[in-house]
């Protein structure tokens, strides 16, 4: 017979954790029980779990299609929900922040414990070197967040409209290129701003990098709302420390290169700066429209110079604060340290072959002599929890606690001494986690798509996986010609994968093929890692899910083909040139018919049918289908010569991408309005305004998450079409116009799951929703 | 009957709960897992349980609140393809060894004592395993799994816990396996891994008979 307890994490860690960590986690608890209550509004909840990182999943809205139809998930108290839309009992995932990718062996101790417990038994890392834990259940979340403040990890502010998680270069303090280790900034740039009034109001986040050098890709400074390069400056003889800072870059739907903000800040002014900014961009920043609300769209708006002016008056007024400089003499005790000897020197491997090899792709030696840092490839930034805790013990046994994560989704364990790889080696294979190819062609990148997202449209992970398993039987990831190519795939245009950066970068996307949906990725080529990020990629069309694997081939075998010297392949890429591309790449776009191949027609590691179900078919629909897929492979068209006229942006074509980009998103609304008039016009206004009057106004547009935001692209690229133009607003017109295409197949699709084919069904569609516009 | 022999009063079964009357066990402990071990026929692909797992969602063919699959094949020794419902996580897991592995989030019925919860968990997991035997020919060995503490507060992986758990697995046993000799043994691990006792009757039972108990 046994004992009854009633012990709680909250008695059991009472001392272990600070009173405000404490205090805040209670709070959260508190308003948790409010919820239940109904005493608290869901959308104020949504938001406060937010802003401790716990966020929704796929599917927990309640329902699911299971490749037939879409059935409603009976959870047991359905009506009790988080979030507008979102049930309390669905799944949900929880964001764990970690400055600078950087852990101790305890916090992954903790993280493999609560994983193992609450969560999947998969711990996650992620693109901004975070860990992520899915399927958890709300219930669980205010312990979870005391057993981690337990160990000094907060989850404040890891999601909602705040500083995220700030990264740094994870090789900062053993890299042979770095100005100076730029740990510490990072982690007390965090420290400062964790919970700081002036970033409470902001209307979107504000993600924020740290990189030791200018010409190495590790920081991405260029695809962040702030990034710091570290500098030195000689003032009055003496060198000082500082950071050439960038401001505005970002990725999302429509990325943006950083701007230079100013060449040198010395360190006692990061902070000072920093808040200035802030305090700027939560007064000016845009509140209402969230998809205008990053950073990047109010320097945009503002131009720099005015920006930066409004940042000098504001940096003026603000109050001094001790905190600005008493971090900088703390910097010093982030140093770190080897062992001092090595601690399993005469141990052998036993396969040697793979051990050679292991070390062409996962070793980096260190600047200081006799030290390695050893990258643990996690396939798809994923392990389990026992062997994140094995990984914990090796920290212990070969290190002083130093490991960090990386936002290509692996750890880099530190300050191995030469003799013990061998013996680290083994005991990595102990836990199955000695691949070799760390950071390597098969190494993909992938956020988590339709695994778990509920932006998803294309299985990421599912594609990431086959493609890993393809190219690893090839070798390919210990091929010196290829080996480097970075592949990167995001289940949507959110560039949550960063696919924009990569050589070769997918992101999801659905085409309707004869009345089914068939899964699509867009295919990005050339974007640059190195230097910080600093060219993107450029879109090259979609492509069937089911062929990726065969283009991908495709593009590494030309590749290796027509190399020329040691040419790398954006270079490449551009020396072909997008249009030869494009033309190569035709015979990968076709699609079987469903009885041919059915394959096609389901996504990576998913059987069920890429299909909301049965589509009924209405009058005439033949014949307007047809109309409108004229008009929308125009857009296509369209939006792919915009593209290309930018290659060589000169001779006036920058005017003429923009032009083309916007007669694109105009082919694409006229596309729709095929369905509400066969005849409809083909002058822009009328099209403009039929499009407000009967996709907009009527919501029929609008996507489920981004609402509104496509069709306002138009309307605003239509409203400012005479204004000058430059290259950074063509280059916006083209990515906005690409999104619109998107958002316009998205609706087509709708439609036709809803039957609305023709202008018979519209009328009837319209009565039915009480829209009397005619 | 091997299963059934100890609760039975004159003609009539005992329910669960009059079996478990009067019994006291720690409380809170919510989470905890089995884990039965699985032999795949040769030649069989991991993959293919992606679509058998998502037939028996659209097909209701399993108890409780169906979510979704998941494919973890590219971990390795991690949790395979894993069917995801509201109640029970069920994974064809890799970790030591290849088996059917099911996690039981949190209780569903408040206050169950806890040799019922177990009974309840084996009874899931086993019907899971009959149907997965029937749908791909993979073979569940009825007669040993792993019970696994999943909640290192109430049941940390300590000498201590092992004596106050043994207990109720032993109820639990016997519900399970009815007279059969039953063993049941620690499993040594890394003190930080969780609590896990190693159980085995000491004949053979198909996963379908354990399904069936009452």
């Amino acid at each position: 017979m046994t004992t009854t307890t009633n012990k709680t994490w909250k008695d059991v860690l009472g001392d272990r954790i600070s009173p405000q960590m404490a205090e805040e986690i209670d709070t959260f608890e508190n308003q948790m029980v409010l919820r239940c209550q109904n005493k608290l509004d869901e959308k104020v909840f949504a938001e406060l779990r937010l802003r401790r990182g716990a966020y929704g999943q796929r599917y927990d809205n309640g329902y699911r299609n299971d490749g037939e139809k879409s059935k409603a998930i009976p959870f047991p108290k359905v009506e009790l929900t988080k979030g507008p839309d979102t049930k309390w009992q669905a799944p949900g995932m929880q964001r764990i922040k970690i400055p600078y990718g950087g852990m101790t062996a305890e916090q992954m101790d903790t993280i493999a414990d609560i994983c193992e417990e609450y969560s999947d038994n998969i711990i996650h890392i992620t693109t901004r070197q975070d860990i992520q834990l899915h399927f958890l259940s709300l219930d669980n979340i205010p312990d979870m967040h005391r057993r981690l403040a337990a160990v000094g990890i907060t989850v404040r502010e890891a999601c909602g409209n705040s500083v995220r998680n700030v990264t740094a270069c994870p090789l900062a303090g053993v890299c042979h290129d770095e100005v100076f280790d730029v740990t510490g900034h990072a982690q007390e740039l965090t420290d400062f701003f964790l919970g700081h009034r002036d970033i409470q109001d902001f209307g979107r986040k504000m993600k924020i990098a740290f990189s030791g050098c200018e010409d190495h890709p590790c920081g991405l400074t260029s695809m962040h709302d702030l990034g710091f390069i570290a500098k030195t400056k000689i003032i009055d003889g003496v060198e000082v420390k500082g950071f050439k800072t960038y401001v505005g870059g970002g990725l999302g739907s429509v990325p943006f290169l950083a701007k230079l903000y100013e060449e040198f800040v010395p360190l006692e002014e990061i902070f000072p700066l920093s808040q200035a900014i802030f305090r700027v961009f939560a007064r000016l920043g845009e509140k209402q429209n969230r998809n205008k609300a990053r950073i990047k769209f109010l320097i945009q708006k503002l131009g720099l110079e005015e920006f930066r002016r409004l940042v000098i008056e504001e940096r003026k007024i603000i109050e001094p604060d001790p905190g600005w400089t008493t971090w900088i003499e703390k910097l010093s005790s982030y140093e770190e340290k080897g062992k001092s000897s090595p601690v399993a020197p005469d141990v052998i491997v036993d396969d040697s072959e793979m051990f050679a090899k292991w070390k062409t792709t996962n070793l980096y030696p260190q600047r200081q002599d006799g030290y390695y840092t050893v990258a643990v490839s996690l396939p798809l930034g994923d392990a389990t929890s026992p062997q994140f805790r094995g990984l914990a013990e090796l920290v212990r046994k070969y290190t002083n606690d130093t490991i960090r994560t990386t936002v290509e989704q692996n750890v880099l364990v530190r300050w191995v001494h030469e003799a013990d790889l061998p013996a680290l080696y083994m005991d990595l294979k102990e836990i199955s986690l000695h691949h070799g190819g760390a950071h390597s062609i098969i190494d993909i990148t992938a956020c988590p798509g339709t695994d778990t997202c509920k932006l998803g449209m294309g299985s990421s992970r599912g594609l990431a996986g086959e493609l890993s398993r393809r190219m690893a039987v090839k070798g390919w990831q210990y091929n010196q010609a290829v080996k480097d190519i970075r592949i990167k795939i995001s289940g949507c245009f959110n560039s949550c994968s960063q696919h924009m950066v990569a050589e070769i970068g997918f992101y999801g996307s659905s085409r309707q093929v004869k009345r089914r949906r068939v899964p699509h990725f867009n295919l990005v080529l050339g974007g640059e890692w190195a230097n910080n990020a600093s060219t993107y990629g450029k879109s090259m069309g979609v492509l069937p899910s089911k062929r990726i694997p065969d283009v991908v081939e495709f593009l590494v075998d030309t590749f290796m083909q027509e190399r020329q010297g040691d040419e790398k392949f954006p270079a490449f890429f551009n020396r072909i040139g997008r249009v030869e591309m494009k033309e190569r790449l035709k015979p990968f776009t076709d699609v079987p018919s469903y009885e041919e191949d059915p394959s096609f027609y389901s996504d990576w590691a998913d059987t069920r049918e890429f299909t909301l179900g049965d589509i009924g078919i209405g009058e005439c629909a033949g014949e307007v289908v047809t109309l409108t897929d004229f008009s929308m492979a125009d857009a296509e068209s369209l939006h792919f010569d915009a593209t290309v006229l930018l290659d060589e942006p000169e001779n006036g074509n920058v005017q003429l991408a923009a032009d083309k980009a916007i007669a694109a998103m105009v082919s694409a609304a006229k596309a729709l309005l095929k369905f509400q008039n066969i005849d409809i016009a083909d002058d822009k206004e009328v099209i403009a305004e039929e499009f407000r009057k009967y996709f907009y106004d009527t919501k029929l547009f609008f996507d489920p998450f981004a609402k509104g935001k496509f069709a306002q692209y138009l309307f605003t690229a239509l409203e400012t079409e005479h204004e000058p133009i430059n290259l950074e607003r063509s280059q916006q017109l083209i990515e906005e116009s690409r999104l619109f295409i998107e958002a316009a197949h998205e609706c087509n699709a709708r439609m036709m799951d809803s039957g609305i084919t023709s202008p018979v069904s519209f009328k009837q569609w319209m009565v039915k929703q009480n829209l009397q516009l005619n | 009957m091997l299963l059934l022999g100890l609760f039975s009063r004159g003609d009539r079964l005992l329910s669960l709960p009059e079996v478990f009357l009067g019994q006291t066990s720690i409380v809170n402990i919510e989470r905890f897992c089995v884990k039965f071990p699985a032999e795949v026929p040769d030649g069989f692909d991991e993959a293919a349980l992606i679509g058998i797992f998502q037939g028996w969602i659209r097909d209701e063919k399993i108890a409780g609140t169906l979510i979704d699959v998941i494919d973890y094949r590219h971990v390795p020794d991690g949790p395979g393809i894993m069917l995801v419902t509201y109640e029970i996580n069920y994974m064809m897991e890799h970790q030591d060894f290849y088996g059917l592995y099911a996690q039981r989030r949190w209780g569903e019925v408040e206050n169950q004592p806890h040799p019922e919860a177990i009974v309840d968990l084996v009874k899931s997991a086993a019907a899971f395993g009959t149907i997965l035997q029937k749908d791909t020919g993979i073979t569940l060995k009825g007669n040993e799994f792993l019970y696994i503490s999943n909640d290192r507060l109430n049941a940390p992986n300590t000498d201590a816990a092992f004596s106050e758990i043994k207990p109720d697995l032993e109820t639990a046993l016997s519900h399970i396996y009815g007279d059969a000799k039953c063993s049941i043994e620690r499993v040594e691990n890394n003190p930080k891994a969780r609590l896990t006792l190693r159980v085995k009757a000491d004949s053979p039972v198909a996963i379908a008979d354990v399904c069936a108990v009452a």
